[in-house]
């Protein structure tokens, strides 16, 4: 039997928005901290910091999860996606963002990057998902300004233009 | 509806929210993303006990922690600060001094090099506490055998009030503040064929705002700085300048983007503490504090509701005597002022001969409570709708019809001296009857699970008391405008309907207009954001400022066209004459130099004031939710089901629909959460059992009803820009009377106190059948 | 929010944890040797828990990350039992073949549990060693009579999942699979439609070995704050109809097992009982449709 090794740190290598990112992480990294505070992308937000609210929620090799409950080392060889990461290269708005846009689907903003990512991952899994199905998903996060309603509105506007643009 | 003109181009259109592209694209700043140079972490010590004496702290060993940079303490605050904030009474000390009043409050604070540090150095210090008699309710804080929670009176004042209203500190045991007003005679009473009295209680919830409490302070060179998630700066401004014994023109509050308030973030919260810890250290200090201290911050008012009230045989409504007793928690905090409100409000929106009504601030061991969504309305209509509700079914009178009956009709004052209510409430109650099919309704029904239908209007006065409100809007040689105003950017989207405005008076489109960045030393003085006061107050002053600006432009045309000024319009930065079309910018050139221009005007606005008002200023326009519910009742189980909620607000005019619309739907949902399960738990040792955000429910989006819709009526009566009149807390006020009116419908039980869970609806069933 | 002897709360979080040291261990064995060796180990296996310790004052010096050891993750099945690895993430076990076949109540009931999000990284295992209430796993496994296998480097151990909260754990060791006994299981529901006020599971088995004819109803009832208490009877009768016909009855009889202690600070114990009793009796009316 091999003794395992403790690790004090961890050579982290993942790619962030597209970007190769190599970079010694202490174990007790999360991935949010990662993110808003060594690399500077603010737009990932803090909210309940227990993996309830989804406010930090990234796409990680597609997979909406909290990055509160991520610790950066777990996402070594993996692909993750933050808001930032959603606009195309001119810095415009993607079809998620500006149907979100479009149904004035957010207030005050704070949950609003963890919604959109969240609907990018169930869009990227059914791209005509049942009015039950999107609010089975958007379920897994609290917005608590808008009552849900544009939201999910707004995730129906996505799939719809979304579906329109594939099948053209 | 509208009775405004159809040439409106930027009014009443959903332009995209102009913090759309900052939003979306995560590029937003909020205090917590707020980072400057040298920046250390401040944590807090909290209070495991309910109540208790302060024997000894001895932080020795935390101060000695490497990477600790100060350590904050009753001993460690000077001479010359005063440690205490407060809106009415202050009596909220920065640290706790000689006494903890509930569990969580501030014991001491200690700033470090890193938020690690600073916890571990909490972990260190010492505290001794020899426990006092704790009170977790407004019961148990009235008890007569229970001691005064504040054994000297903490500086306060009671301001002026007009006819009828009055208020005193102190009035008795453990009440801070009780406000009462009185109008016409009690004789009233003697001529009423009936008079029902009724108590109800209202649970109280957590704003559960997904940022933070949160600031970052910085004092140097005789200046404090503070970038703080608070929706009324210069209040704040002036609290820490009193403080710190600073002029204000010494302290500075910035406001970035606010991830969510609905009332919390009022006033001092995190700011005496990274203040203080700023001035000890000279480096910028961020206290961001997590979730579950958001609970122990700042709550919503329990309440305890008495209401007798005499009507005739026919439903006519007479008389109500109401007694409330609202829990303040440890801290007066805004307790005064939602006394001041759920008292007043409580009548409702319907006809009396005589109203008295007293509400008291009672003390509590447990956290402070202060202004939330609804501010006192949502408590008083609570009670008084399903008091109205239940005494038409006693009489025998469809409640609907008890309604219409004593309805204030469209400009009837509310109260002697009050202003006219501004919305046909009767056709709002017919567009939600009509939506939700009362009429000619199906209750009840063969198996286990009842039917029933349950209306309410929900009723408050909007805009704030006597609240002056002043705008700058600028335009620059380029024709690209600057809307300077203290309005905060909470999520309302106020940014963006105030944006509309200047647009429209100007001719340009909203995305030209941009609000500039909220810092106390440039921006216009204003008291808050709060009241749903943006466009009815801050609107006005906008307004003006919006047409000082193009009347000053058109002049300034004028000479430089040599033309009369009655010919000239101004369309995107454009001088129209007739047929002739001159850009302002070669104008502006040739007078000024190259260098250019910057035109700037002012506007202000103000309620007048009004001794004859009871508040001391006519309120400025009334905020009505109207709610209609349809639920099903499992007999067996006490479920709950809503079938269909309908909510409707009247915005007078929207100025931006599916902003509007956003303020209903999210509203509504939040009375929605109070109405079905959301509640602190307190037990009676002042534990709060549900302080975190996962045991703590807020509705999700499969919490909403089958069939869920709001209706935006906009009747064009506001005193606001264009007949509007404010949104965003109009359909949280009918939400739970609604529901509990529905459930009386469908299975004849009263739930008097929220939230209306399954358990309490089959309680009330067995007791029924007993 | 922590408690610290008595000087107050501290408002820990993932954001003020102390240097971690990192075990990436690739074998149970390897997990083990880890844990042995550690001062003050925590394990890591779907994460979406562990954050909410941190914020309780949890302070561990090393992690031991589980996400390699595949052993854990594995599903199987022989003609009696079904086994679920402990890293079985919720998204991928209630959809797993395997699962399905074995016990299609099971793992219905396993897919609504939780949230899509979380469904993606949190695991039966870690769903279970959370011991939170309100947390369903224990509450479904209990009913359908689950044992969870525990390793230690004092050997292998078991545990019922009703007796996950009986303190029982044996010390520095790792929960690796669940096993399901398969044999005779006819019946399976999940009731969550008042969580979390009330929720209940359960189940119904036919006797295996040779026992004739008769029922095994085993019920879980859980609320938001009471681990789940477990109901169980033995009931006459060969036919599913049978039981639907009787279920009222049934239903009773089973709610008077509940402990005089069930009740909590939303609930009353009487609630419980008439509540849950209905609930019960109409998941079992309906138990011949299935």
């Amino acid at each position: 039997m091999s003794e395992a090794a403790a690790l004090d740190g961890y050579p982290l290598q993942c790619h962030v928005n597209g970007q190769l990112l190599r970079r010694d992480v202490p174990i007790e990294r999360t991935l949010a901290d990662l993110l808003h505070d060594d690399l500077g992308l603010t737009g990932t937000k803090l909210g309940c910091s227990r993996g309830v609210c989804g406010a930090c929620v990234t796409l990680v090799d597609g997979a909406p999860v909290a990055s509160c409950s991520t610790f950066a080392f777990q996402v070594n060889g993996c692909a993750v996606l933050s808001i930032e990461g959603l606009a195309s290269g001119d810095g415009s708005l993607g079809v998620i963002q500006q149907a979100f846009v479009a149904r004035s689907a957010f207030q005050c903003g704070y949950c609003t990057a963890g919604m959109v990512l969240l609907t990018k991952a169930l869009l990227d899994r059914d791209a005509d998902p049942s009015h039950d199905t999107i609010v089975e998903w958007i379920s897994s996060n609290v917005c608590r300004c808008t009552g849900y309603v544009l939201i999910i509105e707004a995730v129906q506007e996505a799939a719809r233009v979304l579906r329109a643009g594939s099948a053209a | 509806m509208s009775t405004v003109a159809s040439a409106l181009k930027q009014v009443g259109s959903s332009v995209p929210r102009s913090d759309a592209r900052a939003k979306l694209g995560g590029q937003a700043l909020y205090g917590p993303d707020i980072n400057l140079p040298g920046m250390l972490h401040a944590k807090l010590l909290r209070s495991p006990r309910a109540h208790a004496r302060v024997v000894s702290i001895d932080a020795s060993a935390a101060r000695a922690m490497p990477g600790v940079r100060a350590v904050l303490t009753r001993d460690d605050i000077p001479a010359h600060v005063v440690p205490f904030y407060g809106y009415y009474i202050k009596d909220q000390p920065m640290v706790a001094l000689d006494t903890v009043r509930y569990i969580g409050d501030i014991v001491c604070a200690v700033v470090a090099e890193s938020e690690t540090v600073a916890v571990q150095a909490l972990q260190v210090i010492k505290v001794v506490y020899a426990g006092l008699p704790v009170a977790a309710s407004i019961e148990a804080a009235l008890a007569d055998d229970f001691p005064a929670l504040f054994e000297t009176a903490p500086a306060g004042i009671v301001p002026p009030y007009g006819a009828g209203a009055s208020a005193a500190l102190r009035p008795r045991k453990n009440v801070c503040y009780e406000f009462a007003y009185q109008t016409g005679s009690a004789d009233a009473f003697a001529r009423c064929d009936h008079v029902f009295e009724d108590e109800f209680r209202f649970s109280r919830m957590t704003h559960y705002h997904l940022e933070p409490f949160v600031s970052v302070a910085h004092a140097r060179a005789g200046q404090i700085e503070v970038w703080a998630s608070c929706q009324n700066p210069f209040p704040l401004r002036k609290e820490i300048a009193r403080m710190f014994k600073r002029p204000e023109n010494r302290v500075t509050v910035h406001v970035p983007y606010i991830g969510g308030g609905f009332g919390s973030k009022n006033n001092v919260k995190t700011e005496a503490v990274s203040v203080m810890l700023s001035l000890m250290t000279g480096q910028p200090v961020r206290l961001c504090l997590t979730m579950e201290e958001s609970f122990l911050t700042n709550t919503q008012h329990a309440a305890i509701l008495r209401l007798q009230t005499g009507v005739m045989a026919d439903g006519t409504l007479v008389a109500r005597d109401s007694e409330i007793l609202l829990d303040a928690g440890a801290y007066s905090d805004a307790s005064p002022l939602v006394a001041e409100k759920a008292g007043y409000r409580v009548p409702g929106p319907y006809r009396w001969s005589h109203i008295n009504s007293r509400c008291a601030c009672v003390m509590t061991n447990t956290a402070p409570a202060g202004p939330f969504r609804g501010f006192g309305g949502t408590q008083a209509s609570w009670a008084s709708e399903s008091q109205l509700d239940m005494i038409a079914r006693r009489l025998g009178i469809d409640p609907y019809q008890m309604r219409k009956h004593n309805l204030l009709k469209l400009g009837e004052p509310f109260m002697p001296g009050e202003s006219g209510v501004d919305s046909d409430m009767q056709a709002g109650l017919d567009i939600v009857c009509e939506a939700i099919g009362y009429h000619g309704r199906q209750r009840g029904g063969a198996g286990p699970k009842k039917r029933g239908i349950g209306l309410a209007i929900g009723f408050k006065d909007g805009g704030g008391v006597n609240k002056p409100a002043q705008a700058r809007v600028k335009m620059t040689t380029n024709g690209d405008v600057f809307l300077h105003c203290g309005t905060v950017e909470i999520g309302q989207g106020a940014h963006t309907t105030l944006a509309q405005l200047v647009a429209e008076v100007l001719g340009t489109r909203t995305e030209r207009v941009s609000f500039a960045k909220i810092n106390t030393d440039f921006t216009p003085f204003d008291q808050g954001t709060n009241a749903s006061s943006a466009v009815a107050v801050m609107g006005r002053a906008v307004m003006r400022a919006a047409e000082a600006l193009k009347r000053q432009i058109l002049e300034f045309a004028a000479l430089e066209m040599n033309a009369p000024v009655g010919e000239l319009t101004l369309d995107d930065a454009v001088i129209v004459r007739g047929v002739q079309r001159q850009p302002l910018m070669p104008l502006v050139m040739r007078h000024f130099g190259g260098t250019g221009y910057e035109f700037s005007a002012d506007g202000y606005f103000k309620p007048p004031l009004d001794h004859h008002a009871p508040l001391e200023a006519q309120c400025v326009f009334w905020e009505i939710g109207w709610g209609a519910v349809e639920v099903e009742v499992d007999t067996e189980t006490g479920k709950l089901d809503i079938l269909k909620l309908v909510a409707s607000g009247d915005t007078g005019r929207s100025l931006n629909p599916l902003v509007c619309k956003g303020q209903e739907d999210g509203a509504a949902v939040m009375g929605l959460g109070q109405t079905l399960f959301e509640r602190m738990i307190y037990d009676d040792a002042g534990r709060l059992l549900n302080g975190d955000p996962l045991t703590y429910r807020v509705p999700l989006a499969e919490d909403l009803p089958r069939d869920f819709i709001t209706i935006t009526q906009e009747q064009g009566h506001g005193p606001g820009p264009f007949g509007s009149k404010g949104a965003g807390e109009a359909t949280i006020l009918p939400i739970a009377s609604a529901v509990a009116n529905a459930v009386h419908d469908a299975i004849g039980v009263r739930i008097t106190e929220l939230p209306i869970t399954p358990v309490k609806i089959l309680e009330a069933l067995q007791r029924a059948q007993a | 929010m922590q408690l610290v002897s008595s000087a107050g709360l501290i408002p820990t979080s993932a954001r003020s944890l102390p240097k971690l040291k990192l075990y990436e261990p690739r074998t149970v064995a390897e997990a083990l040797d880890a844990l042995g060796r550690a001062a003050n180990p925590v394990l890591l296996s779907g994460g979406t828990d562990l954050v909410a310790r941190f914020n309780e004052g949890l302070s561990p010096g090393e992690l031991i990350n589980l996400a390699h050891v595949a052993e854990l993750r594995t599903v199987s099945a022989d003609a009696r039992y079904l086994r679920i690895g402990a890293a079985v993430t919720h998204g991928a076990g209630c959809s797993h073949p395997t699962v399905r076949e074995g016990a299609p109540g099971f793992a219905h009931a396993w897919s609504r549990i939780s949230n899509p999000r979380i469904r993606f990284r949190a695991t039966l295992g870690g769903n279970l060693m959370a011991l939170r209430p309100r947390y369903e796993g224990a509450l479904l496994l209990s009913a359908i009579g689950a044992e969870l296998e525990f390793a230690s480097t004092a050997g292998a151990s078991k545990l019922a999942a009703a007796d996950l909260w009986a303190g029982r754990i044996p010390p520095r060791s790792l929960l690796t699979a669940i096993t399901i006994d398969t044999g005779g299981l006819a019946w399976y529901a999940y009731e969550r439609s008042m969580r979390p006020l009330i929720t209940l599971a359960a189940c119904l088995r036919r006797p295996v070995d040779g026992g004739g004819a008769g029922w095994r109803l085993r019920c879980a009832v859980g609320t938001e704050y009471l681990h789940p208490a477990l109901l169980e009877l033995n009931l006459p009768g060969t036919e599913l109809r049978e039981i639907a016909s009787a279920a009222k009855d049934i239903a009773d009889q089973a709610f008077t097992q509940l402990p005089s202690d069930f009740f909590d600070p939303v609930a009353t114990r009487a609630y419980c009982v008439a509540a849950g009793s209905v609930l019960l009796a109409r998941q079992l009316a309906g138990a011949e449709r299935v």
